[in-house]
């Protein structure tokens, strides 16, 4: 058989196998119309009311991944490592805000860590791991990774895979409620000193470090037989790892379902479910043949300084689902789809005075980055990037550099001295300037180079134009 | 603004009206989903659950899809990321299975569809990326322009993901039947 004929085989033996595959089962029919009539919820609540506590921490393991990668690009500029010498920062960037960003390439620095995996683009909050002797992220398989310099990795050999991992008071705390089963400190992530928590490790659903300490979540076993999800949530804070305090919670809260808890700008933010005759949202459940059985619920959201005090979440000004404002970790500023700000901790909003506008071209996947201190807006594919510090203003940066052009498919990230521009196992880093000529030019992004191991990106995009309900 | 991920608010239109439409267009997607999803995780439990995932996400998202005649695409692809978590969530993919002649006698068919030749067992083998475009190219006969629309991924990028998995799938072949003349 000649190469043509071969082809022709194999292309023929493909399609021959796509025709065995079955049609879909009707009762995902059925599925889409109880979706519909369950409503829309933030939860990754099953069908039949299950909760997937390895899937949201699968997601929030990624997204630690994408925060801590954010957290290397600082150390790019110190580094002494032969990786980090591939670019030396200017010595004159400026240190007010930025007016302009300036590209290099970075990639050596990330050779080891094989960034387009990663960097896999996925829901989920940032959780930033940095601790005193370093970073520490989850890579493939839930597996943790260490750093010291965050640009050496190794495999946290001690760390059980899929841990909860979490910095606290300095050190990391390794919760484990898998097989081998266990809670530890460590300060260097190799030797791990077992600590006592006044809590059941099989049912921690959350494990979320913020400003005033570490909150830990935990839920009974969910009932896959009813839709309503597990619950109550009880809430533990810790300052150290070692000393915990159970937080009196709120009767609302207290008698929540599903409760998620993030960092919310200078303290946590918690959501959850409260059944409700008269909700707006409603699962439903029916297993065995027998009857179909409904929980109908409203959201509400609650707001706490210390992790340790909750009261009901209800700002000034602006209005979002509950679950919109838990996803505003991101940014601490307020940062939420970039058409709204709060400059006073969260206790009011008000509209942007110069939103950045949409993207202009079919690949300008818009993306927004925040890590505390600046917003960045990226469109058209890294064509554009605006700023913002939080305070309703954009502007546009201007943009200079020695790399030619970005790849118009990469992921953005922020650090404290610029920006990470990942595409494959490409990183560019945009050193941002300010009140400095970038030196150099850079030109349209083009489409990256092919890369068999590139993954597209996870989530339609979205319109984000909010709908103000106050004045 | 348009920003991936990030919540919005919206006013409340005519919730039946709304419910209808998306009902129209997601039921004759769901076949093609589920095959999709059933070629990608090789199993047809798990292919219905992560319908069902695409089903929920899709949902949430559907007020936000501006241009809902683009409707099949934005599902398929809601649909290849669920395929995408589960599979991460699995630690190690699975795939190995099909190389179980044990497992072969079970009643999957997808695993029963990909076992049937040597060609299916290696497509398993393929890296997601490359599997996933296999699948879209091969069995739902999607142009290439129509695969990097839903994978929202250049043209380019589909090119080549392609052309490594028919070269992976051609050695492999070329290495079991003791070659081709060139």
């Amino acid at each position: 058989m000649n190469q043509d004929d071969f082809d022709m085989d194999l292309e023929r033996r493909l399609r021959s196998i796509g025709r065995a595959a079955p049609e879909a089962p009707s009762t995902l029919d059925d599925v889409a119309r109880e979706v519909i009539l369950r409503g829309r919820s933030r939860t990754a609540a099953r069908f039949d009311g299950r909760i997937r506590p390895h899937a949201l921490r699968g997601l929030a393991g990624l997204a630690a991944v994408l925060a801590v990668v954010a957290l290397v690009g600082g150390l790019l500029r110190t580094s002494t490592s032969p990786a980090a010498q591939q670019w030396t920062p200017r010595p004159d960037a400026g240190s007010g805000e930025w007016t302009a960003i300036e590209w290099h390439d970075v990639s050596s620095g990330f050779a080891g860590m094989n960034a387009s995996r990663p960097l896999w683009t996925a829901l989920g909050e940032v959780l930033p791991i940095h601790w005193s002797h370093g970073y520490a992220l989850v890579g493939d398989q839930a597996r943790w990774w260490l750093s010291q310099d965050g640009l050496d990795w190794r495999l946290a050999t001690n760390i059980p895979q899929d841990a909860w991992v979490a910095s606290v008071g300095g050190q990391l705390l390794v919760l484990n409620g898998l097989p081998g089963t266990g809670a530890w400190l460590t300060t260097d992530g190799e030797k791990l000193t077992p600590v006592a928590v006044p809590f059941d490790l099989g049912r921690v659903s959350g494990v979320v470090s913020g400003k005033p300490g570490l909150v830990v979540t935990t839920s009974p076993a969910a009932d896959p037989s009813q839709p309503e999800p597990a619950g109550p949530t009880t809430v533990y804070v810790t300052r150290d790892g070692v000393g915990w305090i159970r937080a009196v919670l709120p009767s609302d809260l207290a008698q929540a379902r599903g409760v998620s808890v993030r960092a919310f700008i200078d303290g946590f933010m918690a959501t959850g479910e409260i059944e409700d005759p008269n909700g707006s949202s409603e699962r439903t459940s029916q297993s065995g043949g027998g009857p179909t059985l409904t929980w109908r619920y409203s959201e509400y959201a609650w707001y706490s300084p210390d992790g340790l005090t909750w009261s009901k979440y209800d700002p000034q000004g602006y209005s979002l689902p509950p679950f919109g404002w838990a996803m505003m970790v991101d940014g601490r500023l307020g940062a939420t789809n970039g058409d709204i700000h709060s400059t006073d901790g969260g206790q009011s909003w008000s509209k942007d005075t110069n939103a950045p506008p949409s993207p202009q071209s079919p690949n300008g996947r818009a993306q927004m980055v925040s890590d505390g201190n600046r917003i960045l807006y990226a469109v058209d594919g890294g064509g554009r990037f605006y700023l913002s510090e939080g305070d309703g203003h954009w502007t546009l940066l201007n943009e200079g550099g020695d790399v030619g052009n970005l790849p118009s498919d990469g992921e953005m990230l922020i650090e404290p001295k610029g920006i990470l521009w990942i595409s494959g196992n490409k990183v560019y880093f945009g050193e941002g300037l300010s009140g400095v000529e970038p030196k150099g030019s850079i030109g349209p992004p083009v489409s990256p180079s092919p890369d068999p191991n590139a993954t597209p990106t996870s989530t339609p995009a979205i319109e984000a134009t909010p709908a103000a309900t106050g004045p | 603004m348009i920003v991936e991920g990030m919540p919005r608010v919206l006013e409340k239109s005519d919730q039946a009206t709304e419910d209808a439409e998306f009902l129209a267009l997601v039921r004759p997607c769901l076949t093609g989903a589920y095959r999709l999803a059933g070629f990608l995780l090789c199993d047809a439990g798990e292919a219905e659950d992560a319908v069902q995932d695409g089903l929920e996400r899709a949902w949430n998202a559907w007020p936000r899809l501006r241009d809902r005649a683009s409707f099949a695409p934005w599902f398929d692809r809601i649909v290849a990321n669920a395929c995408k978590d589960r599979l991460r969530a699995r630690k190690s993919v699975r795939f190995l299975e099909l190389d179980d002649d044990a497992a072969l006698g079970g009643h999957d068919p997808f695993r029963d569809a990909l076992a049937r030749d040597e060609v299916g067992r290696l497509v398993a083998r393929l890296p997601l990326d490359q599997r996933l475009v296999v699948v879209l190219r091969f069995w739902r006969d999607l142009p290439l322009e129509a695969i990097a629309s839903r994978l929202d991924v250049p043209l380019g990028t589909v090119k080549s993901r392609l052309h490594y998995a028919m070269n992976t799938l051609r050695k492999e072949l070329e290495r079991q039947n003791g070659g081709v003349r060139r």
